[in-house]
């Protein structure tokens, strides 16, 4: 996991310390351990994600959780948000070693700093630790990367990280999520850094997963519960990011509100690695996911959602209740962590993700009826992949992580496209930018962009001729 | 003479499992030294992991295990990891750290060693393999199809069949790429294999959900527990000394005709019904009409036998199956009062119904251009999609012929 900037290093906070305290509440079998256990065993499922050092390891094979280490490069341009780090409640995770910090000026939000003059700079010390970690690993399948599109670290660097990556290990997936900048954003360049990560992201990225910060905004409000996540903590406790000192206005919430919105993509994020990590009737690890998700190459822009949002307060109803519950939350408007189209998309592939003790007619059933509501395309009417891992998350006995692939990403592509054009025609601030690279590069990102989102559209568009409108008596061809 | 299942993938080897607890200790099913003449493979390691934990039968080094999943991609169970893949993850190890391994043969090759030694102590013959996967993962169809391809060429002087028995998936565990895995795997059994066993997951899972109470759901539990009882009883436990020979000879007359599909009926012994009732709701005349091929495997009561033999007879001569078989195992005391008739049959009807649907949405997708990047992706070109799909119009039309034909 490789999280960079403030915003990727506060959501990658979250992410380890809940993956941490799930593998803390369940062994790799799906047992469930006693919360007093100091020293664990790093069982296959916990050492996709963590790792130990040899020494560490007692005879009878247990490890003291303060000697657990989370297989992560965490990385930002200024000193603040990993100080707070590593000096906070989880500082016993992350391995100091595999930090990066570059020097202590940031990078002024600007996309151009962190990609060309950090990316020089930085860019070979990052590798080092990268590759660092990489030979830790049996089996490596997967980067995942945590950042924000909106500033100039996590955007500019992380992009430039992820393009190295690329060449370096081109056979090992790379999973991005990146969070998307609101409309009334404060950072002012935030346009221009989106549109130049975008281009960058369809190149080299191999499945995206955004966010945006206004849907988990009222994500976290509807739940109504700032302080989740701090119970039943049995060793661990949730780090509060609102020390962190920042020039980002974004902060005027407060650390609490931002605690949650960070909580809910660190959910995501571990229901979607849960079947790789814990037994169940049908395991779905990341390769099948991308797979499933992505018909064509450039179509890789997933819209994820979670359920359930709050814990229901009126006591659970019957299970199957719960599961059509859970399905119909997931697919309201208001459960998506990616701002939902005000137009009906085209769905062209989903995923369900279900955690906890659902039976198989339950999802089957919910399947179904979603079949008949969503909008789906005409050459993949039936593609609905549903994994089953029994072990649940640790706030909620079933919960839903659902993965679609539809045309509504266009809205939010555009939406970043129309506040590019605005500041682009006026060359506002522009001069911060051509400063490092040539306007032709600008521009390339943009077109890039606009061809995705031409590609999304066409796709939608694609109609079966006549005589291939399915049939189960006569072949087609 | 011997049997060798070779379990290929989760499904293959959780059902696979559930069959072996069925099966009867002898020389045919199992080694002298003890072990059941099983072979298991599958891309990850949990599922072995499982099983070998759970089950003393099974030799641990008949089951070999590779590290990450294939991914539901068809081609990369077929292919295998592209070499720059290998490459990069052996990298990842230097030579002087501890976590170094020497690279390893490829996990196909490790697995036809396995075998090559299961039929080392078969004597060097054996009459039967049976495959067991799954038709729309990675794993089950990709490298079930190499394996049978490659068996089917290395060792064709020491085995006399190849038996595939293959689980469709249900349609909500269709996913986009399953019918396109499904294709692939449908022309390449279709070419190298002796004898198709289709079991549909739908089929089974709303047969179960029918019979079960109101408040139970039916879990993948019961439908592997469901196939294993109708496969067991199709390989009569492993009673039989040459079971590959009577399932080829009595479902599989032709090459067009070697697609199987199992109605298992089950009577409790509570039940009271007569055996003209059973065989009145098993053995539907209107899916008889068209039959090719059928086989019949019946348990009942040591009185019943002569009788029951009786009835299946005027079945045979009233049906126009070009091949029937009719084998009836007397229950053990234990077991008495019980009733339970497995009807087999291949029939033109029911291959159309289970090749058309799925070469058509495999189809679509090719035509379209959709998911076959992953498949490029691994060295497999569009003429290879396109020539499946032939293999399988060619099996289509000629069935479609018999059908208008009769």
């Amino acid at each position: 996991c490789l999280q960079v900037g403030q915003c990727g290093n506060q959501i990658g906070c979250k992410f380890w310390d809940l993956a941490l305290q799930e593998h803390l509440m369940y062994r790799g079998d799906g047992t469930v351990r006693k919360s007093t256990e100091k020293r664990v065993h790093l069982d296959d499922a916990m050492s996709s994600f963590f790792r130990t050092d040899a020494r560490n390891i007692s005879d009878d094979g247990t490890v003291s959780t303060q000697n657990i280490k989370a297989r992560a490069v965490p990385i930002d341009m200024e000193e603040g948000v990993l100080e707070s780090l590593l000096q906070g409640n989880l500082k016993t995770l992350f391995d100091k070693r595999h930090c990066i910090a570059g020097d202590t000026s940031g990078c002024g939000n600007n996309w151009a700093v962190g990609h060309m003059v950090y990316g020089q700079q930085c860019l070979s010390e990052v590798m080092e630790k990268v590759r660092h970690t990489t030979e830790d690993c049996d089996s490596l399948q997967t980067f995942l990367m945590l950042h924000s599109l909106g500033g100039g670290t996590g955007s500019g660097f992380g992009t430039r990280v992820l393009q190295e990556l690329a060449d370096e290990y081109p056979s090992i997936y790379r999973f991005v999520s990146p969070v998307f900048p609101q409309e009334n954003d404060d950072v002012v360049t935030s346009p221009y850094n989106s549109v130049l990560s975008l281009g960058q992201l369809i190149d080299h990225a191999d499945c995206v997963l955004p966010v945006d910060n206004q849907q988990l905004a009222d994500i976290a409000v509807l739940s109504q519960s700032p302080q989740r996540g701090q119970k039943d903590s049995p060793s661990y406790q949730i780090s509060q990011p609102g020390q962190v000192k920042s020039s980002r206005s974004g902060d005027r919430k407060g650390g609490e509100a931002f605690a949650s919105m960070n909580y809910i993509v660190a959910s995501m994020l571990t229901n979607l690695t849960a079947s790789m990590r814990f037994p169940g009737q049908l395991n779905v690890d990341l390769n099948e996911l991308t797979t499933n998700l992505v018909p064509f190459p450039s179509l890789k822009f997933i819209y994820s959602s979670v359920a359930p949002i709050a814990l229901s307060k009126h006591g659970c109803s019957s299970a199957s209740r719960r599961v059509t519950e859970l399905f119909r939350d997931a697919f309201s408007r208001k459960c998506q962590l990616l701002t939902a189209p005000e137009f009906k998309p085209t769905y062209f592939a989903s995923c369900i993700l279900l955690r906890g003790d659902v039976s198989l007619s339950d999802a089957t059933s919910n399947v179904e009826k979603l079949r008949q509501t969503l909008s789906l395309a005409p050459w993949s009417t039936e593609g609905f992949k549903v994994g089953l891992c029994s072990v649940p998350a640790c706030e909620s006995p079933v919960s839903l992580l659902s993965l679609t692939n539809n045309s509504g990403i266009v809205q939010s592509l555009s939406n970043i496209q129309n506040r590019f054009v605005k500041l682009y025609n006026v060359q506002a601030h522009l001069h911060h930018y051509t400063e490092y690279l040539e306007q032709e590069e600008i521009q390339e990102a943009y077109m890039k962009t606009s061809s995705l989102i031409e590609s999304y559209e066409q796709a939608a568009k694609i109609k079966l001729p006549d005589g291939m409108r399915h049939s189960n008596s006569k072949l087609l061809f | 003479m011997s049997i060798l299942t070779v379990l290929v993938g989760q499904c293959g080897i959780q059902v696979g499992n559930e069959i072996w607890k069925r099966i009867q200790k002898n020389e045919r099913t199992y080694s002298r030294d003890g072990y059941a003449r099983c072979v298991g493979v599958d891309t990850e390691p949990k599922v072995v992991e499982k099983v070998l934990s759970n089950n003393a039968i099974y030799r641990k080094s008949n089951f070999v295990s590779d590290e990450e999943g294939r991914g539901n991609n068809w081609a990369f169970g077929y292919l295998g990891k592209p070499p720059q893949r290998e490459q990069q993850q052996q990298q990842q190890r230097p030579a002087f750290s501890t976590k170094w391994r020497p690279t390893k043969s490829l996990i196909y090759q490790r697995t036809l060693e396995v075998i090559e030694e299961e039929i080392k102590r078969s004597n060097g013959f054996i009459e039967s393999v049976i495959f067991i996967n799954s038709l729309a993962g990675g794993t089950g169809s990709g490298l079930g199809s190499r394996l049978l391809e490659e068996c089917k060429s290395a060792f064709s002087e020491s085995v006399m069949y190849f038996i595939n028995i293959v689980i469709g998936p249900n349609n909500f565990g269709d996913t986009a790429v399953s019918c396109l895995n499904s294709l692939l795997t449908m022309s390449t059994l279709i070419k190298y294999s002796n004898l198709i066993i289709f079991i549909s997951n739908q089929q089974i899972f709303d047969f179960l959900s029918v019979k079960k109470k109101r408040n139970q759901s039916v879990t993948l539990e019961d439908i592997n527990t469901f196939i294993a009882d109708s496969v067991g009883l199709l390989l009569q436990y492993g009673t039989l000394p040459c079971i590959g020979c009577k399932l080829v000879s009595s479902l599989a007359p032709h090459g067009d005709h070697k697609i199987a599909t199992l109605i298992n009926h089950n009577v409790t012994v509570d039940d009271f019904q007569s055996w003209d009732t059973v065989l009145r709701g098993s053995v539907r005349t209107s899916l008889m009409r068209d039959a090719v091929a059928v086989n019949i495997v019946a348990c009942c009561d040591e009185g019943d036998v002569h009788d029951l033999s009786v009835k299946i007879n005027k079945i045979d001569s009233s049906c126009k199956a070009l091949s029937f078989d009719g084998s009836i195992i007397p229950n053990n005391p234990s077991r008495a009062g019980r009733k339970e008739i497995l009807v087999s049959m291949t029939s033109p009807s029911t291959t159309l119904l289970i090749l058309i649907p799925m070469a058509n949405q495999a189809a679509v997708k090719i035509f379209v251009g959709a998911y076959v990047h992953w498949y490029q992706k691994f060295g497999l070109s569009i003429d290879f999609f396109k020539d499946a799909l032939q293999v399988i119009k060619s099996v289509v039309i000629t069935n479609e012929q018999y059908l208008s034909k009769s």
